[in-house]
């Protein structure tokens, strides 16, 4: 008896473990003094720190459906693409306003996630990664066809973005873009990670997991997957919105194949799984790219494949776990 | 009724060119469950090999058709070999992930050493004229195109059907477990397999040529269409490839000639709703 | 007599001409301690899957506490107080012991969708996770990725999870599978503490096994029912013995 206490005391109750697994750690709060020093830098880093910032909201999306429910997709970037021209739309017919611009972008994307994620969620592994491809094909065509809506292959052009809540003017410098993709990411940021470590992202990591498993402990598997898909691509929506309001323009950049591909690999040379990959992944491909393409884009394109083979094969982490290492935690 | 015909012939041309390019991936996919997004470069490969011997050498087409899947199967085997081996078992994220990065890769070192314009594959004289039957009038060159896909389609049923290695890949496709267990070395099955499927592949991108144009980015450009033949096909199923090319192909070629502005639409939604509603393809066994 | 918990009233499944279950009916009454016994290829686990939902029944009906299943999706039946394990262990291998019971936890309490917590769970789950860990002895090792745990321990985290939904049914499927006989007596003691209401359907090779820890058996061979009885009657019945022997000729 005496026996069993001590060794109770020893032990760490699962109540405190969780505590400290979950708890907030001073490297997540990296990404925030970054946002907060690229003021500090001059206005020439602006453009590029904002597109930074606008990838890793997209980067983030996707990290909830690669990284944590297990779905792989080569077709996010239907979403981004969809919150883009749905901003823009707004705009064209004289809704400017950035805010609420977000949300338009955030709701044309969610109502188009959970239909399509209805019909995909369906299925799995092969076929679903086939789906999500004939789907991202399928919406860039219809964008370039509706060009009435769209303006098509031109693009849509006379988008007006306001001033942000009726003061701060998007100025030349992009300062305010600046700022205001920076709040958004800071915003959606500490919802993901809420989301993330609460009982229904344990849910979803357990679905990843083992799906039939997770049927057996009484969790209405397809129907939870839905509700991640759809708040994915309410994410990723607000993503695209975001660009097409900076930009004041959306087009089939947004939308397609290109750009599905890009933020996976993106997301994958950051790590899966992790949402602090989902930031260093965009932030790291972006800056090289800025580096290097302009130099030559042959030899870009082909240290970036290089990068993404040598990654899988030899850090399927990413980047992110080469941080695990240093802190000597290996694999763990 | 002359309209009809051109349709049905431009199909079959296309399904060959469709089927020669994607049949290797069927089998390899059904075979190692590996999602290689990068089958493309081996008919990248293969055009740019053509192209560069008879612009070059002066290399005549004929011998270059069968010399260049030679050389692209040696490729291909090394690269499963080296790389691709090591990846059988990962999740799927990983192999997509790999597959994009390779065609990154093959698409700069091509835009690096050829540039980035298309190139162009020189046909024979002989084969640049029409053939008439009656009313009919038939591209010499495409009736070369349907008789290689269609040689190829018969080889691979006879090939599997009648050899040993094909009853081999037969047993592998079908239960793994099963043909290790008798003794088959699958490692080995695989390359040749890989191998083949690469050479395959790469007569597809020779003869191809005018319908994929040989670009740096050709593998991301093909991609699409041959992950749906694969996928219409079915897993696991060395026969369906042949029914799916020819399915997609004329879908493509009809809608080509009736309405090419939905073209692409009418081709993405069908392969959808199939997709949906036979998630194993129209062949397959394996989901 | 109260009414079955688990009621399978003429059930029927074949997949082609093969029949595999064939009018098939058992009823567990609260704090039943069941054996559904049988030789292989007998059915056994085809009737385990139509009574969790993997299979729906060509006829006959399934209810559970007084409701009709039959027709439901397992996710629902669980949360009517049907749990499970798995005859090869079938864990959410990122996680610890701990939590792969805090899952089930969370599930039955219906707060799987819950954002109200940033620590993986609420105390009060983590609380009630870590007494049902205590229960089966897995408190030392509770902290362990389930990955990491040795095989016997994995088989009682299954056991673990299966409790901590409270059910009115567990359908034990070979709990004691691929695990050495001496490590049987570790599974046996874990049954031996299972709470005395639930009714417990176990399905199993091991005779000494079933024998010491049921208090009915029925017996199953080529889909059908053959003999159904306190154990004494079941060793001692001559149909048992050939369905046994006839397969292993």
């Amino acid at each position: 008896m005496s026996d069993d206490v001590s060794t109770a005391e020893r032990r760490v109750p699962f109540a405190a473990s969780l505590r400290s697994k979950h708890r907030l750690r001073p490297a997540e709060l990296l990404p925030l003094v970054a946002v907060a020093i690229v003021p500090l830098l001059g206005s020439g880093y602006y453009p590029l720190a904002t597109q930074i910032a606008i990838t890793v909201i997209f980067g983030l999306s996707l990290d909830l459906l690669v990284g944590y429910a297990g779905i792989v997709t080569l077709g996010h970037g239907i979403f981004f693409g969809v919150g883009a021209y749905a901003s823009g739309i707004a705009s064209v017919h004289g809704w400017g306003d950035p805010v609420s611009g977000l949300f338009i972008g955030a709701a044309a994307a969610a109502v188009v996630g959970v239909v399509q994620g209805f019909v995909v969620l369906r299925t799995a592994r092969f076929t679903l990664l086939m789906l999500t491809l004939c789907s991202v094909f399928l919406v860039s065509e219809v964008a370039n066809k509706a060009g009435w809506l769209t303006g098509g292959a031109d693009g849509l052009t006379g988008v007006m973005t306001g001033p942000l809540l009726g003061v701060w003017t998007f100025d030349l410098d992009g300062r305010t873009g600046y700022l205001f993709s920076a709040t958004v990411f800071v915003l959606v940021w500490i919802g993901l990670r809420g989301l993330v470590h609460a009982p229904f992202g344990q849910s979803i990591m357990a679905i990843r997991d083992n799906p039939g498993r997770a049927e057996a402990i009484g969790m209405a598997v397809r129907p939870r997957l839905l509700i991640v898909y759809t708040v994915s691509a309410a994410i990723a929506g607000t993503a695209g919105a975001l660009q097409a309001e900076i930009d004041q323009f959306a087009g089939l950049k947004n939308v397609g194949f290109e750009i599905s591909a890009t933020i996976l690999v993106m997301l994958a040379l950051g790590g899966t799984g992790r949402l602090y990959g989902a930031m260093a992944g965009p932030a790291v491909y972006l800056i090289a790219q800025d580096l290097l393409a302009k130099i030559n884009p042959a030899m870009w394109q082909l240290w970036l494949g290089l990068l993404i083979v040598a990654t899988v094969l030899f850090v399927p982490g990413g980047l992110s776990s080469l941080a695990d290492v240093f802190r000597g935690r290996g694999k763990r | 009724m002359v309209t009809l015909v051109e349709i049905a012939f431009q199909s079959l041309a296309y399904a060959s060119v469709l089927y020669l390019v994607s049949v290797g991936l069927s089998v390899t996919l059904g075979l190692m469950g590996f999602v290689n997004l990068a089958h493309g470069i081996f008919a990248m490969a293969g055009g740019y090999v053509v192209a560069t011997a008879i612009s070059a050498a002066g290399a005549p087409w004929w011998v270059m058709v069968i010399a260049a899947p030679v050389v692209v199967a040696l490729g291909a085997a090394v690269l499963e070999r080296l790389l691709y081996s090591r990846l059988y078992g990962r999740g799927e994220l990983d192999q997509v992930l790999f597959s994009i990065g390779l065609i990154f890769v093959a698409g700069a070192v091509v835009r690096l050493t050829f540039g980035p314009l298309p190139q162009q594959l020189r046909l024979p004289e002989a084969l640049l004229q029409s053939l008439e039957v009656g009313p009919f009038s038939f591209f010499l060159y495409k009736l070369v195109v349907v008789a290689a896909g269609l040689a190829v389609a018969i080889g691979i049923h006879l090939g599997i059907e009648r050899t040993r290695l094909g009853a081999m890949v037969r047993a592998a496709v079908e239960n793994r477990g099963m043909a290790e267990s008798i003794g088959l070395d699958t490692s080995r099955l695989f390359t040749a397999t890989f191998a083949l499927g690469g050479a395959l592949g790469a007569v597809g991108g020779i003869l191809g040529a005018d319908v994929f144009s040989l670009g740096p980015t050709y593998a991301f450009e093909i991609l699409v269409y041959v992950q749906t033949v694969v996928a219409v096909a079915g897993l696991g199923t060395l026969r369906g490839s042949f029914l799916a090319s020819l399915l997609i192909a004329t879908l493509q070629t009809v809608s080509a000639y009736y309405l090419p502005a939905f073209g692409t639409i009418i081709l993405f939604s069908a392969v959808f709703l199939l997709l949906l509603a036979r998630p194993r393809g129209l062949f397959g066994r394996i989901s | 007599m109260t009414e079955p918990v688990l009621e399978l009233s003429n059930l029927h499944m074949s997949f082609g001409g093969l029949v595999v279950t064939n009018d098939v009916s058992l009823s567990l009454a609260i704090g039943a301690r069941h054996a559904l016994i049988g030789p292989n290829g007998a059915g056994k686990t085809t009737l385990v899957d139509q009574i969790t939902g993997r299979l729906r029944p060509l006829r006959g009906t399934i209810r559970l506490a007084g409701v009709d299943v039959t027709r439901l999706p397992q996710h629902r039946r669980t949360r009517l107080g049907l749990a499970r394990n798995f005859q090869v262990t079938n864990l959410f291998s990122s996680f610890s012991a701990f939590e792969n019971i805090a899952l089930a936890v969370a599930e039955r309490e219906g707060r799987g969708l819950s954002l109200t917590s940033m620590r993986g769970f609420p105390s009060d789950v983590a609380d009630q996770a870590e007494d049902i860990a205590r229960r089966m002895h897995l408190a030392e090792v509770g902290h362990r990725r389930v990955s990491d745990l040795a095989y016997g321990q994995q088989r009682l985290v299954e056991l673990a999870i299966a409790l901590a939904l409270r059910p009115k049914v567990m359908i034990l499927d070979e709990p004691a599978a691929g695990l050495p006989a001496g490590d049987h007596a570790m599974i046996l003691d874990a049954l031996d503490r299972l709470p005395i209401h639930v009714a417990v359907l176990l399905i199993e090779h091991d005779m000494p096994l079933v024998f010491r820890f049921a208090r009915e058996i029925t017996v199953l061979a080529e889909g059908m029912v053959i003999a159904r009885g306190a154990p004494e009657a079941i060793r001692g019945d001559e149909r048992v013995r050939t369905a046994y022997l006839g397969t292993r000729s």
